[in-house]
């Protein structure tokens, strides 16, 4: 495979005895093409991040004159006794909604992979939450966890128990929110599984059920190890959404969240835009980002001891 | 491996992205300065000054939504003035606050009261003092009830902003749930009694927290805790009005004592920060909750329930008989001073606010009540609730946003995630009266 596409790329390369003059016509054409796009990114992601990683050390209220803080903004942010409780509200958000999703994820692939006619329409229905807005899924949610009105009530009474207060209860706020948060994110791991055990060879298989491998055994040395890049992927893109988390909590409580429910990105929204302090926002966004490329880099070096790649 | 090939021609990856590096600073620095281009006080030119075009903003709901088109239809018709109303969807402050530094905001638009401070520091606000003075103004400042207006001046005492309307706190109950619970004689009638203290809301919570039913939330803002403090005869704030005391006022810390003991009773409910569709009106409406201090925006949801029977009391006082100051919710009406036309704008500003334009608005259902003196009668309109004219008689003597919360962006985003985060704790009265009042008082 190697070669056959050295020898394609070759083969496309343009001809040696191309003038110079054509040569920088089709550089000009290159660039014309890309500049759309080129100028979309330079203005609304990369000015933008460099202009957020500046202010970062600036103060400034969105209006008025900037000055240099210094590495004071970092310093609020590794201080500040809410922004330590928000990171921990984000970490624990993480800790309790990437296992789940990937576990729920897997879990529902394999049931759909022997699951024949009605595969399809169940695949619909799983996925359906993934495709619905967060504000129609928190809108639901928050009836469905309202201690007062919530349908779920009278199944809480008839088993004895007092319907808890979901999201005002510090204890159970954060994990609420993961629950609804997998509800939503199931559908899209369960097919990125289902693709991953539609490229898991059956003669592999087959030659473990000549060997009297059992389902567990072939689970745990076949399927799991083959899906690992899956896993991967998977894991590397619910703990970035995970540490984003914003359009629930923002939804369930607007501007006035309780303490244990407020996260990362809902504090960079709230310093910036409600405290007017752009400058310590940028620096939470900075630390974000900066946690967030370790988690990824990190992962990346761990992938070489349990990623398997068939080719 | 170093280099991009882009047809045919290597370009070096570190080239390529100086190259991009370069252009996101040039495009930042493009940004940065687009935040200030707007000088103040110089408006660019259009049309002939003095008639507009006018923009303005607001938020809305659908009720409001169509009031708003109507009164600026009404207003194009009466003045010559073409004005456009933009209705702000979603995040109003996060919105406002961008077009602003953007030089794109309407000429004119709602400032909420934590607001107001910000915008008032970011210098696009236009200074008001000088127009309502002239012959010019369609609104005399000494109409304006005077508890309302501080929040909407500078420290400099320059005012920036008029309040559209009002909504001050009343206490609504339930009549049949106090019937339910045995509650003789409702509060609208002890108060026309004299006899609307704090032994006979005692008395109530206690009747009603017997039928499983609650009695009355108390949620984790200024409106609620500190109306609770001047009712019953404390002080919050300082006699200049720029710190809290009332962790060091007798009367103050007796009602947070006697708060404290409700909440541990469960005879008051504490509320927290209530989540959408969660909130004490949800309680209320549905027949969960027995009176809820609110003010008249709950209305016309009120309306709609044909079988309930409700009406309305000033909140209980010392002596049971007189109406004290209590809180009152306002949004003001504020000029930017990029206002393409900011003579007409002013004037728009005047005419929306004055006693004329709150009743066109109020009239016919309105959910809130004038801040100006002269339409009182708009709040008896259909004759709902029976008592309405204490909303008057409340707006009146009420107080708006403390200046300590008001002045800081900080304190007034974070009064109800520290508030809530202390009472959650499980700390006293007297530690959570002082932990707040620190709180407020450092600005954050």
């Amino acid at each position: 495979m190697a070669v056959a596409t050295k020898e394609g790329a070759r083969a496309s390369a343009p001809p040696q005895t191309k003038s110079r003059t054509a040569k920088q016509k089709d550089l000009a054409f290159a660039y014309g093409f890309l500049s759309p796009q080129l100028f979309g990114m330079v203005v609304f992601l990369l000015g933008p991040l460099i202009f957020a990683f500046a202010l970062a050390f600036l103060n400034w209220d969105g209006f008025g004159t900037r000055s240099f803080a210094g590495l004071d903004n970092f310093a609020w942010v590794f201080s500040d006794p809410q922004m330590l409780t928000s990171m921990g509200n984000t970490l624990w958000f993480t800790v309790l909604q990437v296992p789940g999703l990937l576990v729920s994820g897997f879990m529902a692939a394999l049931l759909l992979q022997v699951t024949k006619k009605a595969r399809n329409i169940y695949r619909v229905f799983y996925f359906a939450p993934v495709i619905t807005s967060s504000v129609a899924v928190s809108a639901i949610w928050l009836w469905l966890l309202n201690p007062e009105l919530s349908p779920l009530n009278p199944v809480f009474r008839a088993v004895g128990i007092t319907p808890p207060d979901w999201l005002q209860n510090p204890t159970t706020v954060i994990p609420v929110m993961a629950v609804v948060s997998v509800w939503q994110g199931l559908g899209y791991q369960m097919v990125m599984f289902m693709a991953g055990l539609e490229n898991v060879p059956s003669s592999l298989m087959e030659a473990a059920d000549i060997d009297g491998a059992n389902e567990v055994q072939k689970l745990f040395r076949i399927t799991i190890p083959l899906l690992s890049p899956t896993i991967l992927f998977l894991s590397i893109t619910s703990i970035i959404g995970s540490f984003q988390v914003f359009d629930y909590i923002y939804f369930f409580f607007d501007t006035t969240a309780p303490a244990n429910a407020r996260t990362i990105v809902y504090e960079i929204v709230q310093i910036a835009f409600r405290e007017g302090n752009f400058g310590r926002s940028s620096a939470l966004a900075l630390v974000l980002f900066l946690i967030l490329l370790a988690v990824t880099g990190l992962q990346m070096v761990a992938q070489k001891r349990w990623v398997h790649y068939t080719e | 491996m170093g280099e991009l090939q882009i047809m045919g021609r290597s370009v070096s990856r570190r080239g390529f992205l100086g190259t991009a590096a370069a252009a996101g600073l040039a495009s930042a620095a493009t940004m940065a300065g687009c935040s200030s281009n707007a000088a103040p006080g110089t408006g660019a030119s259009g049309g002939t000054a003095g008639k507009g075009p006018i923009t303005w903003a607001s938020w809305a709901n659908p009720g409001e939504a169509d009031a708003y088109k109507k009164v600026t239809a009404d207003y194009t018709a009466k003045y010559g003035n073409k004005v456009v109303w933009q209705q702000v969807v979603g995040d109003y402050q996060t919105k406002i606050l961008t077009q602003l530094a953007g030089g794109s905001a309407p000429d004119a638009f709602y400032v909420g009261d934590g607001q107001m401070a910000p915008m008032i520091n970011s210098g696009k606000l236009t200074a008001l003092d000088d127009f309502l003075a002239s012959a010019a103004s369609p609104l005399k400042l000494a109409d304006v009830h005077p508890g309302l207006l501080e929040w909407c001046k500078s420290k400099d005492g320059k005012l920036y902003g008029v309040p559209v309307d009002s909504n001050p706190k009343v206490f609504w109950f339930n009549k049949g749930l106090l019937e339910q619970a045995g509650v003789t004689t409702d509060p609208a009638a002890q108060f026309a009694a004299g006899t609307w203290n704090r032994a006979a809301l005692d008395d109530l919570l206690t009747k009603v927290k017997a039928t499983g039913k609650r009695g009355m939330v108390v949620e984790a803002n200024w409106f609620d805790l500190f109306s609770l403090v001047t009712t019953f005869g404390g002080k919050v704030l300082s006699d200049d009005g720029t710190k809290v005391i009332f962790d060091t006022d007798p009367k103050a810390m007796d009602t947070f004592a006697w708060l404290f003991d409700h909440f541990a009773a469960g005879t008051i409910t504490y509320g927290g920060s209530l989540p959408k569709g969660q909130g004490v009106d949800a309680l209320f409406l549905g027949s969960q909750l027995a009176t809820i201090q609110y003010g008249r925006w709950i209305l016309p949801n009120l309306r709609k329930l044909k079988n309930m029977q409700y009406d309305i009391a000033p909140m209980p006082s010392e002596d049971g008989k007189t109406i004290m100051p209590v809180a009152v919710y306002c949004a003001a009406m504020a000029v930017q001073t990029g206002a393409k036309d900011s003579q007409a704008a002013l004037e728009f500003l005047g005419r929306y606010v004055n006693a004329d334009g709150q009743k066109a608005r109020l009239a016919g259902g309105g959910n809130a009540v004038p801040a100006v003196k002269g339409i009182d009668d708009i709040v008896l309109e259909g004759g709902l609730p029976a008592n309405a004219k204490v909303f008057n008689e409340v707006a009146t003597k009420g107080w708006a946003i403390p200046l300590p919360i008001a002045r800081s962006a900080k304190v007034s985003t974070n009064f109800g995630t520290e508030t809530d985060k202390m009472i959650k704790s499980g700390i006293g009265a007297k530690d959570f009266a002082t932990k707040l009042a620190a709180f407020i008082n450092a600005g954050g």
